[in-house]
């Protein structure tokens, strides 16, 4: 499962994949899009980042059930307790 | 298997395999589950706050989303050679391996660098930890973000000197695979810090 085979062309790709996503982000700045495309293309390609990290060099893609349980359950956390937190922080201003 | 690995098998009908996994990299992952709690409750919390503020205004503006698109640069890089020292482990080449693993620690020091470079900068403008909400969690999220990336480039140069000539075969590919696991998650925590303070608040 773990011994998938090491190839440096991917690695390379993997790099080149991520670079290019970068610049999707920063040029939604630099070009001055409006505010809340600008919005949706960067945290596009920040999850898109995220995905091709932990899909590539983190390996998840080989990875069990109980690795994928560990990685997303606090991610799933996260995003609920923020919910919670909603009426709290967001809403009484 | 590799020596660091466990077996573990409950097979209490013939139906059922035994599963087999590494504890250390069990480890490691339950390690990084904390570590995305610590990280992600304050970037939901860093989120709540902007939306109750309308946004982040002019003080967001303020930050340097360029440099911080240069550190991204260089930390994607410094995966690169991480995961080329990984290869390079996985075929035993030791010193290759750790010619990749000595660039993977220079370029985190480079980040650390131009970070300070930039901290610098942010303070003789006036915006100091206090100066505003907003940079209260710049300067909580980032620093904390910087002594991650200290603590993996301390463990990269440790690693490098406990490599000898009469280590064991298969020794560093072992221990490589957790250190990358963690600079590779360090990485992933930079790219959403790098949206969240650096390009959203200066968007549109």
């Amino acid at each position: 499962m773990e011994q998938t085979e090491f190839r440096a062309s991917d690695s390379l790709k993997t790099w080149g994949l991520l670079v290019v996503l970068l610049l999707v982000g920063a040029l939604a700045v630099a070009l001055g899009l409006p505010r809340s495309l600008a919005l949706w293309v960067i945290f596009a390609a920040a999850a898109a980042q995220a995905y091709v990290i932990g899909r590539y060099y983190m390996r998840l893609r080989s990875e069990d059930v109980l690795i994928y349980t560990l990685a997303l359950l606090p991610v799933v956390t996260v995003i609920v307790l923020a919910f919670v937190l909603i009426p709290d922080i967001a809403m009484h201003r | 298997m590799a020596n660091s690995a466990v077996e573990i098998g409950i097979a209490h009908a013939p139906h059922e395999v035994p599963t087999s996994f590494e504890l250390g990299k069990l480890g490691m992952w339950v390690f990084l589950a904390g570590e995305t709690m610590v990280f992600g409750g304050l970037m939901g919390v860093f989120i709540l706050e902007g939306i109750s503020h309308g946004g982040w205004g002019s003080d967001g503006a303020h930050v340097n989303w360029r440099l911080g698109a240069i550190n991204t640069f260089i930390l994607f890089t410094s995966s690169l050679t991480a995961a080329l020292a990984q290869g390079a482990a996985r075929v035993q080449d030791s010193p290759r391996a750790k010619r990749y693993l000595s660039a993977t620690a220079l370029l985190g020091v480079l980040f650390l660098v131009i970070k300070a470079f930039e901290y610098a900068g942010d303070f003789r403008d006036g915006f100091t930890p206090l100066a505003a909400l907003f940079w209260s969690f710049y300067y909580v999220m980032t620093g904390l973000h910087v002594l991650h990336l200290l603590a993996g480039i301390v463990v990269i140069f440790g690693l490098m000197f406990m490599v000898t000539p009469r280590t064991p075969a298969g020794w560093l590919e072992r221990k490589l695979k957790y250190v990358c696991l963690y600079w590779y998650f360090v990485e992933v925590v930079w790219v959403f810090l790098f949206a969240l303070v650096y390009l959203a608040p200066t968007a549109g």
